[in-house]
């Protein structure tokens, strides 16, 4: 399509009012093409070339290589550039000369290793739309000569197929979770399949960092020794969207260092940046026009003029409310796009998830508004506009979204669209930070001890640990291994140490933050004779937050009535009526300080402990708002009990005498801490190894009854991060100090003292929420000033004293 | 998840973690075996177990009693016509025709589901022309694979393996275990030499029983059916951690027990077992053909 077209459409638009702030071009490429050192075998490139595949890109080719070289790779290039294949075609290849030759592809999530499969069964059969829903049967599909027989194995895999694949797939895609529970704590039922196991694929590997990360290491340490023990010892095959370190990502998690091909050879369309900020409202010019009611104006406007359009948004109620938007304004200007919008996310059922994306593959839906839930690496083609509603918080997500529009010959777009929070407000307005900031680092500690020790016992359940077994899990593993011991959670015998209990302990440690309860929404069904009907699933920890009682639940743009919420049986029962508004659920946080477990005089005039802490969340009553108007109608009150996370924390209290000195330079100390948490969250992520979804923080007086930063680990129990920073105080604080004094803005950035610290709110409408303001850099700046360099001021203050006197 | 002790020393490690001294590992636990029942170490290629053999009769005096109507049944079913023959199930026909030279009842006592140690196994089989009750014991972890090797070698002669859930549970364990130890690969003495028929008990005790019992558990048949009852019995779920403690503190008092149990529980499904023949084949002897079908 015709961006420039589009975009003067839009300047042309009586409602344009210099809301495009800036205009980037990104230029187009060519593609580079290079030849393999010896070809692909005959049956291999038939099935390519079926595909319209005849050349191979440079970073295929580089890719392939390494593979046949025998080196672990991460390959870190473009959405649709090819990605998959740079692992493909290395596994099918061996695959053609060694029958019994097996690959195991890891996925981070269901909806992806489906996806893959979807994949692999159109390059394996020729066919376009294989048979997912029974996938045995495309095994009859592929023709007989070659020996592919791929099959998903996870929790949605039937048992009557289980057997089959275990014993026959050579290909089999699956997660980590299911490789951690189901699969590796039952090996010799798989021995077959880890002898000859000779690649192991890590798709999406940047998700794999933090807590997830650290308990994936693990999770990849226990197949490396279960291969071992079978006489394989696997490849690691990776890819990664762009973030900072990819290498030493994959080298952390597999524990060996890869080949690391990054030079994209895929040809692009030019594409156009542009940063959008929504109009000002008049008489209030910190308010804006709402960045969703521009989504909805950018994307009929591109798909009036032929452009297939995706809008990411923040939240699962502001895909619903654009589609929904979206489809009404298409239906009032009577265009027949109008019932080809839908809204993504999680929570929809995975058959409708399918459908939209095959409907969205093949052009027949043209606009979609999504959650992230679209960013990884669903294959839905190459659409020709991204709008991104709000920054997504991240470079690396920024360019992963806006890298979902992109023809390999043809001109794309994406739009950022910014919305009040500060920090969207502060990149539109500096394009140069936006375009030049790198991605982020990926974090991940494999030693982690809380970690360590559940998958040690894991480890110990899957095969006797011995002395190289512990080896392989790193220094810290003989310790933790002795504290088990003396714990009687693992017996010594013999040299060795065995798991002392009987059930796979693998069942009770999830790879995740959070639990993978499901509340499923159910739609009462108005004839008595048919049964109700479950419509969408949503987890356990959003439910009080969407589908409480009186909520407005939003499933494909259509309100649905909550009529019950059954905590106990995890079911809502919701009705379909039409309504005129939707519900915003109004939320009360707390962190309260339940136990102290130690303190230490860190820094003079200061108080630091460590302890347990209950952090706690829970709807106490909602809004209704009118849709499109955004009028408040009413409010209404529920009654649901609150969610709990006990975990551990630290909690940092400025004394008395660096408060006054604050208030003398007409600062506040709790603006000074506010700005220091949100380094805080920053900064212990590189001590403690973690990634910042890892750990938060609230700044409150209500527990000390002065103002005190609490820093707590977002992991029940907590897994030492707040701890590392309660025994690192003092590095910690100077490498805030670094972070604060070092950044070239004048009053706080989103890179030192701005970054919001968001608990992700996923449903609501954050058209409706506020932003906090960024701190004043300055009042940080004076309180790290004070609390490091005390000895100076007390100094300089007795000094004043003593002048007085 | 971790117990609270742990975690807390696992905290007081993580604190110093940059600090690490790896303390000397402890030295290996000594396991006594003196309250253990009287049974020897037996030596395999694969290091050594627990074993003790004694007659069935010492531990259950109806034995004569059966084995004379099995000896009866034998007979019969030699003389019956090939048609009426074939109305009994034809796993108990091998079991009759076989009985009791070339057939094993076996029962596995282990640390839990899926996936976890075998420790113990009670097999009754002919030995020295009289049914004997072996039951082999690992007095730690590492005696499994010994264990393991000595059942498949007592099962080598044998045609007609007889459990209860075997099926589902026992023999697969078996297989899992094997695989996991890697036994097949690096013995020769163990492959090929599989009994050819499974005889599940709980799958013919369903056919005969579920409509009058409550359920089909062995307990449940052993009370109602062998009018047989336990007292002092150790209840399954505390045999896995029964045998933690015994490998910890090396005090078998508890091994006993579930030794006892397993002895039980194989007598059980020995009585089951003949019960089930000898009924079985009453039925062709009372019933003509023509009306069974």
């Amino acid at each position: 399509m015709e961006i420039s077209a589009l975009i003067e459409l839009i300047k042309q638009h009586p409602a344009y009012q210099q809301q495009i702030m800036h205009h980037e071009l990104l230029d187009a490429r060519d593609g580079q093409f290079k030849s393999l050192e010896s070809p692909l075998p005959v049956a291999l490139s038939q099935l390519l070339e079926q595909r319209g595949i005849d050349n191979l890109f440079s970073h295929q080719v580089d890719s392939i290589e390494a593979v046949r070289n025998g080196n672990d790779l991460v390959v870190v290039t473009g959405t649709a550039s090819g990605k998959t294949l740079c692992y493909n075609i290395p596994i099918l290849e061996t695959c053609l000369s060694d029958p019994q030759a097996r690959a195991l592809y890891l996925y981070p999530t269901k909806a992806l290793a489906q996806d893959q499969l979807k994949g692999l069964l159109q390059l394996l059969t020729g066919v376009d739309d294989p048979l997912l829903n029974r996938p045995l049967d495309n095994w009859g599909q592929i023709p007989e000569q070659l020996p592919f027989k791929p099959g998903v194995y996870d929790g949605d895999t039937p048992t009557s197929q289980r057997r089959r694949i275990k014993a026959e797939s050579n290909l089999v895609l699956s997660n980590p979770d299911m490789l951690h529970a189901a699969i590796l704590p039952y090996h010799p039922k798989w021995a077959r399949f880890f002898s000859n196991l000779q690649y192991v694929v890590l798709d999406e590997v940047h998700m794999y960092r933090g807590i997830l990360g650290a308990n994936v290491a693990c999770v990849l340490r226990r197949l490396k020794r279960v291969c071992q023990h079978y006489g394989s010892n696997p490849q690691f095959l990776s890819t990664s969207a762009t973030i900072a370190n990819p290498g030493e990502l994959v080298n952390k998690l597999i524990g060996r260092a890869p080949v690391v091909v990054d030079n994209d050879g895929s040809p692009r369309g030019r594409k156009h940046f542009i940063l959008w900020n929504p109009s000002e409202l008049g008489c209030d010019n910190l308010a804006r026009a709402s960045a969703n009611d521009d989504a909805v104006w950018w994307m009929c406007e591109a798909i009036e003029q032929g452009g297939q359009t995706l809008a990411f948004t923040r939240t699962r109620q502001a895909a619903e409310l654009i589609s929904r938007y979206a489809q009404q304004r298409l239906f009032d200007n009577q265009s027949p796009h109008h019932n080809r919008i839908c809204a993504y996310r999680g929570g929809y059922l995975p058959i409708e998830r399918r459908a939209m994306e095959q409907d969205l593959f093949q052009g027949r839906i043209r606009g979609v508004a999504s959650t992230n839930a679209l960013e990884l690496g669903v294959d839905v083609g190459s659409l020709d506009v991204t709008l991104l509603v709000h920054y997504p918080g991240t470079i690396a997500s920024t360019w992963q979204q806006a890298g979902r529009s992109g023809r390999r010959n043809d001109e794309s777009l994406s739009v950022l669209l910014a919305g009040n929070e500060p920090v969207d407000q502060y990149m539109i307005r500096n394009p140069e930070y936006f375009f030049s900031q790198s991605p982020e680092q990926a974090v991940v500690d494999p030693e982690n001890p809380y970690v360590l020790a559940n998958h040690l016992k894991a480890a110990a359940f899957e095969l006797p640990l011995d002395d190289d077994g512990l080896t392989e899990f790193g220094e810290c593993a003989t310790p933790i291994t002795d504290i088990l011991h003396n714990n009687h959670e693992l017996n010594h015998v013999a040299d060795k140490y065995y798991f002392s209990g009987g059930q796979n302990p693998a069942h009770k440690i999830s790879l995740r933050h959070m639990s993978d309860n499901t509340f499923s929404i159910v739609e009462i069904s108005k004839d008595p004779d048919l049964p109700n009907k479950v419509i969408a699933n949503v987890d356990a920890i959003s439910a009080p937050e969407l589908v409480y009682p009186e909520a407005v639940y939003l499933h494909h743009g259509e309100t649905f009535f909550i009529r019950e919420l059954d905590l106990e049986g995890r079911v809502a029962y919701a009705e379909r009526q039409e309504m005129d508004y939707y519900t915003q659920a109004v939320l009360d946080s707390s962190v309260k300080i339940q136990h102290e477990l130690e303190s230490r005089p860190a820094l003079p005039d200061t108080s630091l402990a460590f302890g347990e802490v209950d952090v706690s969340w829970k709807t106490i009553s909602f809004k209704k708002i009118k849709f499109s108007t955004r009028e408040n109608v009413g409010y209404g009150s529920v009654d649901i009990p609150a969610q709990n996370l006990p975990t551990t924390a630290f909690w940092f209290t400025p004394g008395q005498a660096i408060s006054d000195a604050m208030q003398q330079a007409s600062f506040k100390v709790s603006e000074g801490l506010c700005g220091l948490r949100n380094l805080v969250v920053v900064a212990l992520p590189m001590l403690a190894m973690c990634d910042n979804r890892d750990i938060s923080g609230v700044v409150d007086s209500k527990n000390l009854g002065t103002p005190t930063m609490i820093i707590y680990d977002r992991f029940p129990g907590g897994l030492g991060y707040s701890e590392q920073g309660y025994s690192r105080l003092t590095d910690l604080l100077e490498l805030c100090e670094e972070l604060v004094s070092n950044c070239q803005c004048d009053d706080g950035c989103p890179s030192c003292v701005g970054l919001p610290n968001l608990r992700p709110a996923i449903h609501s409408d954050p058209d409706l929420t506020r932003g906090y303001p960024i701190p004043d850099k300055h009042a940080t700046s004076k309180l790290l000033q004070l609390i490091l360099h005390t000895e100076a001021s007390v100094g300089s203050a007795a000094e004043v004293l003593a002048a007085s006197h | 998840m971790l117990s609270g002790e742990t975690l807390s020393q696992l905290r007081a490690f993580s604190k110093n973690r940059r600090v690490d001294k790896n303390p000397p590992a402890p030295e290996g636990h000594r396991i006594s075996t003196s309250s253990l029942p009287e049974g020897q170490f037996i030596k395999t290629p694969f290091g050594k177990h627990w074993q003790s053999t004694e007659p069935v009769i010492e531990q259950w005096d109806r034995l004569p009693k059966w084995l004379e109507k099995m000896a009866r049944c034998k007979e019969f079913l030699a003389r019956a016509e090939p048609d009426n023959r074939s109305n009994i199930n034809n796993v108990f026909q091998s079991f009759i025709e076989l009985f009791p030279d070339r057939i094993a009842l076996l029962d596995l006592e282990t640390c839990g589901f899926a996936g976890s140690v075998v420790f113990q196994a009670g097999i009754m089989l002919m030995q020295d022309r009289q049914l004997q009750l072996v039951q082999l014991l690992a007095t730690d972890y590492s005696q499994e694979p010994s264990l393991l090797y000595q059942l498949r070698k007592l099962l080598r002669s044998i045609d007609v393996l007889v459990t209860f859930n075997g099926k589902s549970f026992d023999w697969p364990v078996i297989q899992d275990r094997c695989i996991m130890h890697r036994l097949d690969q690096s013995h020769p003495d163990l492959v090929n030499h599989m009994p050819t028929v499974h005889c599940d008990l709980l799958h013919h005790s369903r056919r005969h029983w579920k409509k009058m019992l409550p359920n089909c558990k062995l307990q449940t048949i052993e009370t109602y059916v062998c009018d047989r009852h336990r007292a002092g019995d150790i209840p399954g779920r505390d045999i896995p951690s029964a045998y933690h403690n015994y490998v910890r503190s090396g005090d078998a008092w508890q091994m006993r027990s579930v030794l006892h149990h397993n002895a039980l529980d194989l007598i059980t499904s020995l009585e089951i077992a003949m019960k089930i023949a000898c009924y079985e084949t009453s039925m062709i002897a009372t019933v003509p053909t023509t009306d069974r079908e």
